[in-house]
């Protein structure tokens, strides 16, 4: 815990007085009572108004200060998201496409690492950041929505996973200044790679160890074979995406993704994994941060509200005591 | 001038959790004596025949007691203030500009600024020498965002397709280097090398438009668009583009990097009494920032300013204002106001 206004501790000062005005107080109930020969409450009702109301005035002052928590821990990661054609496969158009599925798994994992810091990566043939590497998950999600869809870009078939990995490489190469933290890539996809695709990574796949960056791809879609529905005017009809008198199926190919995961040190997850996915990089990412460092600047949480539910309560305590509702305090 | 416009709170359902409180004070209040609290309150009450009456007494602590749960319920419900400055160096800026910059990445964009031959008109040969139109637009670019900062920007890169390269964001800092830092120059290997071919503005004028009437929130003010192209294939349909933002209230700029005079004549005849569209024939660096800069002017001019408002958290203000009152309150309940209490002998109508 940390105040953003340390100087409002001077305030505490102002116990002396209160502790002085109670005690006054006090002085003059015993008075009274013995002027009116009356049973004066015990010692512990005195002790607990007179700490009913430091704790008050001390909470009161703790708000004024500030207080914030900061967490400690944080990293950076990267989503790769496959939006080719592909990812618009479902078996029907009530159905979500795989993409739709995609983007509810980053949504989901997002939410549950706030303190990390994301940004989004699309690719096909080629590859683009659409996000900078942000705390604003508000923003993120507002991008996932409304930001990705199919036909972002230009070229939705030849999907190209090897390319686009080399590309984070060389960004974290030449926008150090962003991207040097980057250790874990968070793929998803269906895993459709065309040919040799282990020849075909070789190289990126040593770029990648290389350069110390895991992926951590998350199968997206059926293990059956999908086919792809066409879109007429923009919306998507029940009709499916035929070649040369063949449906065209997408499976989901996990095993390629394993052997992604496998040979660059990350973790192979399914799409219904999530939890599991969010725990692994929880316990193997996370890392903890300096505390003037400005990833945890952003990442301040304004926590007055635990000093008010301490002033209420106080507040209430010191009513209840002061009223005719209390109970009596014998000796 | 008031220091602050409005005020507001962020949780103003919260405040319902000093009931408990108020409940308590009001049946206090109701229910008196029960306990042996009575209404003579002490000797000094009685020696110096004080004015105040026990009733009045108690009216005036029951007040001062609801006044500061008020105080708390008002901590609760975390309010805020609008003003049209800063105050107390923790504001921060709620509403903003939204600009959303079209670029044109199609290989024309490689030549050098102010070249216009056959043989390099369509990016076929690699330009070595000097800066490209794409490089100078993007240079004059940044300097706009450090200008705008604050504001939110979006991103369109143009070629065969639009892409939407940027969902428009107030995290203007990297100056979206993530995507401009790559070279458009042929060769070069890049992906926006790759990206680039024909020219689609009309339908990057299109993407604009809606990528602002999806993101225009109630912070937003103003938008406007900001198109640089170096030439387009359909007049025609760039045109309708155009006339469909302006009905729609958003402003447009194109800076035109070599695109022919009688082009940017027609459209600023056509559009002579539209103070929401400009075009700039650019043909030097130097025209570029001039361009740049004519566009921040008439954004901050009287047509199209914003009124800036800044929004304050308050709580802590409250909080201090309720720490001194609370002592306030605790001498005057236990010194001018006091009450003392005894377990048995009295009650509110006098001794047993």
């Amino acid at each position: 815990m940390a105040f953003q206004n340390p100087e409002a501790f001077y305030l505490l000062i102002l116990l002396f007085p209160l502790l002085f005005i109670l005690w006054k107080g006090r002085q003059k109930t015993i008075q009274v009572i013995n002027a009116f020969k009356g049973e004066p409450a015990n010692r512990f009702y005195y002790v607990t108004r007179t700490l009913l109301a430091l704790i008050l005035v001390t909470s009161l002052v703790m708000i004024t200060a500030r207080p914030y928590s900061q967490l400690k821990k944080t990293a950076d990661f990267l989503f790769l998201v496959d939006i080719s054609r592909s990812m618009q496969a479902r078996k029907s158009c009530s159905q979500a496409s795989y993409l739709d599925r995609a983007k509810l798994v980053m949504k989901s994992v997002i939410s549950d690492i706030p303190e990390a810091r994301f940004g989004i990566f699309v690719y096909e043939r080629l590859t683009f950041p659409i996000t900078q590497l942000t705390f604003d998950h508000a923003y993120l999600d507002t991008v996932i929505d409304q930001g990705i869809y199919d036909g972002l870009i230009f070229d939705r078939t030849a999907t190209q996973l090897g390319k686009a990995l080399s590309n984070i490489i060389q960004k974290k190469q030449t926008i150090p200044e962003q991207y040097e933290n980057i250790e874990y890539i968070i793929l998803l996809t269906d895993g459709n790679l065309k040919g040799d695709y282990q020849f075909k990574l070789e190289e990126t796949i040593a770029q990648l160890v290389n350069h110390d960056i895991k992926v951590v791809p998350v199968g997206i879609g059926n293990p059956d074979p999908t086919a792809i529905p066409i879109k007429e005017e923009g919306k998507c009809v029940d009709k499916f995406i035929v070649k040369e008198d063949q449906l065209i199926t997408i499976p989901l190919n996990s095993e390629t993704l394993q052997f992604i995961a496998t040979s660059t040190n990350g973790q192979y997850f399914g799409e219904g994994e999530t939890q599991n996915l969010v725990s692994y990089l929880r316990d193997n990412a996370l890392e903890d941060t300096f505390v003037d460092s400005g990833i945890s600047q952003r990442q301040r949480n304004d926590i007055s509200w635990i000093f008010m539910v301490i002033s209420t309560l106080a507040l209430f305590g010191y009513i209840y005591l002061d009223s005719n509702l209390r109970i009596n305090f014998r000796k | 001038m008031p220091l602050f416009e409005s005020i507001n709170f962020v949780s103003p359902v919260m405040i319902l959790i000093v009931i408990p409180l108020l409940a308590l004070i009001i049946l206090g209040f109701i229910k008196s004596g029960q306990t042996g609290a009575v209404t003579y309150t002490g000797l000094e009450y009685l020696i110096l025949k004080k004015t105040t009456t026990g009733v009045n007494r108690k009216h005036i602590r029951t007040m001062l007691l609801l006044i500061m749960v008020v105080g708390l319920g008002v901590l609760w419900a975390n309010p805020v203030t609008y003003s049209s400055n800063p105050i107390f160096g923790s504001a921060t800026q709620v509403t903003t500009k939204q600009f959303v910059v079209v670029f044109d990445i199609s290989p024309s964009m490689n030549l050098v600024m102010g070249e216009v031959t056959e043989e390099k008109k369509r990016g076929l040969t690699v330009n070595d020498e000097g800066v490209s139109k794409y490089e100078v637009a993007r240079e004059a670019l940044f300097g706009f965002l450090e200008q705008f900062v604050g504001n939110s920007f979006g991103l369109i890169l143009f070629s065969t397709e639009p892409f939407l390269a940027r969902w428009p964001t107030v995290e203007t800092q990297n100056k979206f280097l993530e995507v401009l830092d790559e070279s458009l120059r042929r060769g070069s290997g890049s992906q926006l090398e790759a990206y680039s071919g024909l020219t689609n503005t009309d339908e990057a004028l299109l993407l604009a438009q809606d990528v602002i009437q999806k993101s225009a929130t109630v912070s937003v003010k103003s938008s406007a668009v900001i198109l640089i192209a170096d030439a387009w294939d359909d007049l025609e349909a760039v045109e309708a583009s155009i006339k469909e933002l302006r009905s729609n209230g958003i402003n447009i700029y194109i800076i035109g990097t070599g695109v022919p005079e009688d082009i940017v004549e027609k459209l600023t005849k056509e559009f002579s009494d539209d103070n929401g569209f400009r075009i700039f024939h650019v043909d030097s660096q130097a025209e570029m920032a001039q361009a740049y800069y004519l566009i921040a002017s008439i954004e901050e001019s009287e047509f199209f300013a914003i009124d800036e408002k800044f929004e304050t958290n308050i709580r802590w203000m409250i909080a201090l204002f309720m720490t001194l009152f609370t002592i306030v309150v605790i001498w005057v309940l236990e010194i001018p106001l006091h009450r003392s209490r005894s377990n048995n002998m009295m009650t509110d109508r006098g001794l047993k």
